[in-house]
Order: C-alpha cells, then structure tokens, then sequence
C-alpha cells in the first residue's frame, strides 16, 4: 500500500505522543513493505528526505509573532492546504490522519481522489464541536481513539464503530540497557517543562519532601520546553520552569535538567531511573509510561485521561488523582505525589519490578498495535469498511475493553 | 553566512522552539564565525560556553574543537559527549588547561558571568593560546533599565549564565592590555534578530521591537553586544 501520514508536526520538532506515534508506525510500515510518506512542516527550510524507509516531506511552516499572536491556527491551516494539496497529486491508496491535523480538506480529498482515511482521535470526541471535524468523521472510512474512554466518546459523538488504536511501543528499542543507580534514585520526567498540564508544577513541589526523605535522589528533567506557537496562551511558558517552587537549595542542586535529548538516548536514560513520573491532567495516553515499563521502570502518573488505563496494577506503578487544574498547584497533591514517588523507589529496588513492567508494556507493543493498524489501513482501502472489521480487533484489545 | 548556518540548522535534531530560539542568536553566531574564519581558518579552538549552533557550524568548518560546557545548557548528546569538560563556569575557568594549546578561542558571553574579574580571565585563557593564537571575546553591554528576563532552570539560546558583572567596552581593553593582549578589532554588534519568530507579539509590540533593531542597525554605540579580537600582545594578524 502506498501510505500517506499527514500531520503538521514531526519529530525531532515536536516530541509529543502523536508524533512519536506516527514515527513507529510508519517505521513498522515501511518495513514491512510499505510506501509510506509522512508529510509534515519544519521550521528550517522545505525538504524531503528519507529516514528508516520513510520517506519525510518537510513544508516550510508558517511563522511570524504577530501570526502567533492573532490567528494561532493560521499556520496549521496553511499547512493542511499544502498538504492536501500534495495528497491530490500524489493519490495515495490510504491516508492515516488524526483528528488534530488540520487536514480540514479530507473529506474533499476522498471526493476528488478516492483517498481513504483513517481518522484517529487524541482527545475525547465530545470535547470537539465542530462542523469540519464531524465532516471528516463521517467521511472517514475508519475512526478509532488512543484510549479505551476515547474509543467510547468517539462511538457516542459519531454513532459509528470506533477502533481502539493505542500509541505502540517498540520493546525491541525500549529495553533496559543501563543500571538502575539504587544508592541515588533517578526520579525522571520526561514530560514537557513548559505545558503546566504535564505536571512539572506540581512535581517540583512534590521534590520538597522527596529529597527531604532521599536526599540521594536525583531529578531530572528530560522533556522538551514549549512546542511554539499557541500553547503559551492557555498555559504559559514560565509556569514550570519555575525553580523556586524547591525550597531548599540542596533539593535544587539534585535537580538535572537534560532538555528533551535525542530519541536515542530515552532507553538509556529511562532505563537507570528509579520511576518515571507524569503526574499530568488529561493525558490522551501517555507513551512515556509504557515506554519505561518497556524499560523496566515502574511509573507515577495522573489519574485522568489514558493514564489510568496503562497504570492499573500495583506492580508496575501507581496513579494520583489529579483531576482538575487546581489539583497541579494544590500542597495536598503534591504530597501525596511525593508519597507516590518514594513508594515507587521502593518498588523499583525490588528484583521482580523491572521484568513485570516489562511484560506488562508488551500490551502495547510495536508489533502488535502494528499489525492492528495495518489491518485497519488495508481494510480502509479496501472501500467500504464493516462495523464486523473495526470489531474484528487484537484479542487482547477486546479483552481488555 | 547564511549559506553555511542554514543546512547546519536545517540538520539539528532540535524541537521547533529551540530551533527559533537559535535562530535568534543567528546575528552573533554569524559574526563570531566570520571573524573565526578570517583570523584563523583552522586549526585547535576551544568553544566556551557556545551554543549548540555555533559549536556544529565552527565544526563543519573543520576546526578541531575542544568544549568547555556548563551542566543546564541545551545541548545535543552529541556535543555533549564532545564536550571536554562539563562544570559551573567558575570551575571551567579555574581547571587547568593544556598551556599554549589553541590556536583560536571563542568565548561567547562569558567575561560579564565569570565570578573572577576579566583580568583574571583573560590571564588565564591567554596562557591556552599558541604563540599566534587568537581570542574571540563577545560581551552584552551594559544598559540603563535594561530588563534581564532569563527563565530560572533554562535558556533556549545561549547557556544560562547570569552576568555576575556589568563589562564595558573600556575595560575590555583594560583587561587585554592588563593579560598580555591586546585588542586588534572590536566592534559593537546585533547578537539577536529582531524578534523570535515563535513568541507571540501584538503589532504594538511587534513594532517597537523592529523599530529598536532598526535604530540599532543605524547608531553601532545602540548595539546590544561588543566582539573583539584578542592577541598576543606581539602577535600581527591579517
């Protein structure tokens, strides 16, 4: 099949979970015979080049102060008529586009092309009310959602099969491949410093009492700081990369801020931590969670959102009710996070935890989600998909549902 | 310039925001090596405190790099592996270094955040230089009422060091004369675009900050940053 991956951000630009979700599966795709194109938009200048069989179109993106300021979304719109506008020349047999691409042309696109689509949700439908999405809902030949509770919003909204497509982990790169440090503790969070929902707050606040209780314990903070553009407006940049909200001087030298890296080094460094922790709200999944199980790390995440999906036994974890936004500020939170996170040291020095986080990530592996998604594509380009195919799913799918 | 910086943007496995925030820096970047280039087109340098831009273009020139890094500075793993030494800038300045082992030595934005004075720092970077060596020195001026805004944990552009000390131009040359150098080129310089193409601005504010670059384009003694040339104090360079 010739496949096409719009969407207008792409690693190493942008480092969220849909980006990474796209890289594997196109990855997985590719190898296994595949033409796959991502089409994407780069800050630098325009290009196309080819990485691990995929090939990358990179368009020149849009970018301006004032175009931030006044029409935030302008840029990713331009992007999607670019894209569509690659689409109808290039025709290929299935596209796999999310919800959040702004490929608002899709639905045309099918007209104009036949071009099939899978239309995947990272949020929850009902969250989205309008026109132009419900269009590509139901032009869409496949719907399906990253978590069980999206799969429902989006059966719900659209009155339509939904399939349950969660963010792979590849358990072949994803393994443990360092030391865990037991005499000072890696507390590692690799979400993103700048986006208060991730929960960068409120783990700093938690550090008080972690250090105060394992003054060997290391923080370090491995995620990007701030995609451009509008995030700064809902949630600002300053909120998190706010050290003052560590009291203690000792506390703040045992913080290491590494920034986002390379992907080649989140084994490794997923690996010699004690926990991981994403003590965020409304998270669509949370593919740094089943990448350190993957890597033999237990984990601490907010309840809301696909986190309490992944995180549901007591041996790979444990989740903190964080369910609205005063929760991220909140002193009781933060100390219950703390509790979490010295609970989750304990469990990690225990020599069973590395293989069970392990068996348990394979849930989602590469291979598996893989597979899923290539069924769903090839039923997609098929024409006309059966409520029985998008039921049709990976038994371990079903079963967990 | 922009021929050799742009395919060496193009190739950092950066996220979008760092790559803007690098962008910035672009103005400065394309002077330090412009002036690298002209004063020695290679040979052993030592990158103090660069950042991750002028480290890789200095590199793909074929310069024979040694870095000197801080800890919080937004780097690739690459250049950090790259890097020789990784310490508070005070220490990096305080380890001993190969006597007489450079030919060439940037050190962006590092005399104002030094905790010894410049002479001090000079003396002992001037040591690290060959007979013929060269010393590329860029400080930020100081400015009345200027507002310092540096996040707390993290700078995107160049690495956080906080100015300790406000340098000016006549103590610079003070301080070379005092090391053993002496200033062969010094010029006031734009470190930075205009604006940063990710940060939102209103027109209002958009428009004084193109303004203000503008007059600083017109009036050098407006300009943000001083670079100067040092050497030896007998050495002639072109």
């Amino acid at each position: 099949m010739r496949i096409a991956f719009p969407y207008y951000t792409y690693w190493p630009y942008a480092r969220r979970g849909v980006e990474r979700c796209i890289h594997d599966l196109a990855g997985f795709l590719a190898r296994k015979g595949h033409d796959v194109h991502v089409i994407t938009s780069t800050p630098g200048r325009g290009r196309t080049t080819k990485e691990d069989g995929v090939r990358i179109t990179y368009l020149p993106q849009l970018a301006h102060p004032l175009l931030w300021h006044y029409t935030p979304l302008l840029s990713m719109h331009v992007f999607g008529l670019q894209a569509a506008k690659l689409l109808q020349a290039e025709r290929p047999d299935v596209m796999h586009t999310f919800h959040c691409a702004y490929l608002l042309a899709a639905p045309l696109l099918r007209t104009m092309t036949g071009t099939p689509y899978l239309l995947h949700f990272v949020l929850n439908a009902d969250w989205t009310d309008h026109k132009a999405l419900k269009r590509q809902a139901r032009s869409a030949a496949v719907l399906a959602g990253v978590s069980r509770a999206i799969v429902d919003s989006v059966e719900t909204q659209f009155a339509r099969p939904s399939a349950f497509l969660p963010p792979p982990v590849d358990m072949n790169f994803f393994r443990p491949n360092r030391g865990k440090k037991r005499s000072d503790p890696i507390v590692f969070f690799p979400g993103d410093l700048a986006d208060a929902r991730k929960g960068g707050g409120l783990l700093l606040r938690a550090w008080n009492r972690v250090h105060r209780e394992c003054p060997r314990a290391v923080l370090v903070l491995g995620g990007p700081i701030g995609p451009v553009g509008w995030l700064p407006f809902e949630f600002g940049y300053e909120s998190v990369v706010n050290l003052d909200l560590v009291e203690d001087a000792g506390a703040r030298a045992a913080i290491e801020l590494r920034g986002p890296g390379d992907l080649d080094d989140l084994p490794a460094w997923y690996s010699e931590a004690a926990v991981t922790v994403l003590p965020s709200l409304d998270e669509a999944f949370g593919m740094v969670l089943t990448e350190s199980l993957a890597c033999g790390t237990p984990v601490i995440a907010g309840a809301s959102g696909g986190p309490s999906e992944i995180v549901t036994h007591p041996d790979v974890g444990a989740t903190i009710p964080i369910m609205h936004s005063s929760d991220l500020e909140s002193p009781a939170m933060a100390d219950r996070l703390a509790e979490a996170i010295l609970n989750a040291i304990d469990l990690s020095s225990r020599t069973q935890t590395s293989q069970r986080c392990r068996e348990w990530a394979s849930q989602w592996s590469l291979e598996r989600v893989g597979m899923e998604e290539e069924r769903l594509l090839e039923a997609a380009s098929s024409g006309s998909v059966s409520r029985a195919q998008v039921a049709e799913q990976d038994p371990a799918f079903e079963r967990s549902r | 310039m922009g021929a050799t910086i742009d395919p060496v943007m193009d190739s950092l496995a950066v996220t979008d925001r760092v790559y803007f925030h690098l962008k910035w820096t672009e103005p400065l970047v394309a002077e330090l090596v412009r002036r690298a280039v002209a004063v020695k087109g290679a040979g052993k340098l030592l990158l103090i405190c660069p950042n991750e831009t002028l480290a890789r273009v200095l590199i793909k020139l074929g310069y024979d790099a040694d870095i000197w890094q801080v800890p919080h500075a937004i780097f690739s793993p690459q250049l950090r592996e790259q890097a020789v030494k990784s310490a508070a800038l005070d220490e990096l300045l305080a380890a001993p270094a190969p006597v007489g082992g450079y030919d060439l030595i940037v050190m962006p934005f590092v005399l104002e955040a030094a905790g010894e004075d410049p002479t001090a720092v000079l003396s002992t970077l001037a040591n690290c230089l060959k007979q013929d060596g060269v010393l590329l020195v860029a400080v930020r001026l100081p400015r009345p009422g200027r507002k310092v805004l540096q996040p707390a944990l993290a700078s995107l552009s160049w690495p956080l060091l906080p100015a300790t000390r406000t340098v000016t131009v006549p103590e610079i040359f003070s301080a070379s004369r005092q090391a053993g150098l002496k200033v062969t080129r010094g010029n006031h310089v734009i470190s930075r675009t205009a604006t940063i193409s990710s940060q939102p601005m209103a027109l209002a504010e958009w428009l004084r900050a193109v303004a203000v670059h503008q007059a600083k384009r017109l009036f050098p003694g407006w300009r943000d940053c001083y670079v100067a040339t040092l050497t030896g104090a007998a050495t002639r360079i072109p």
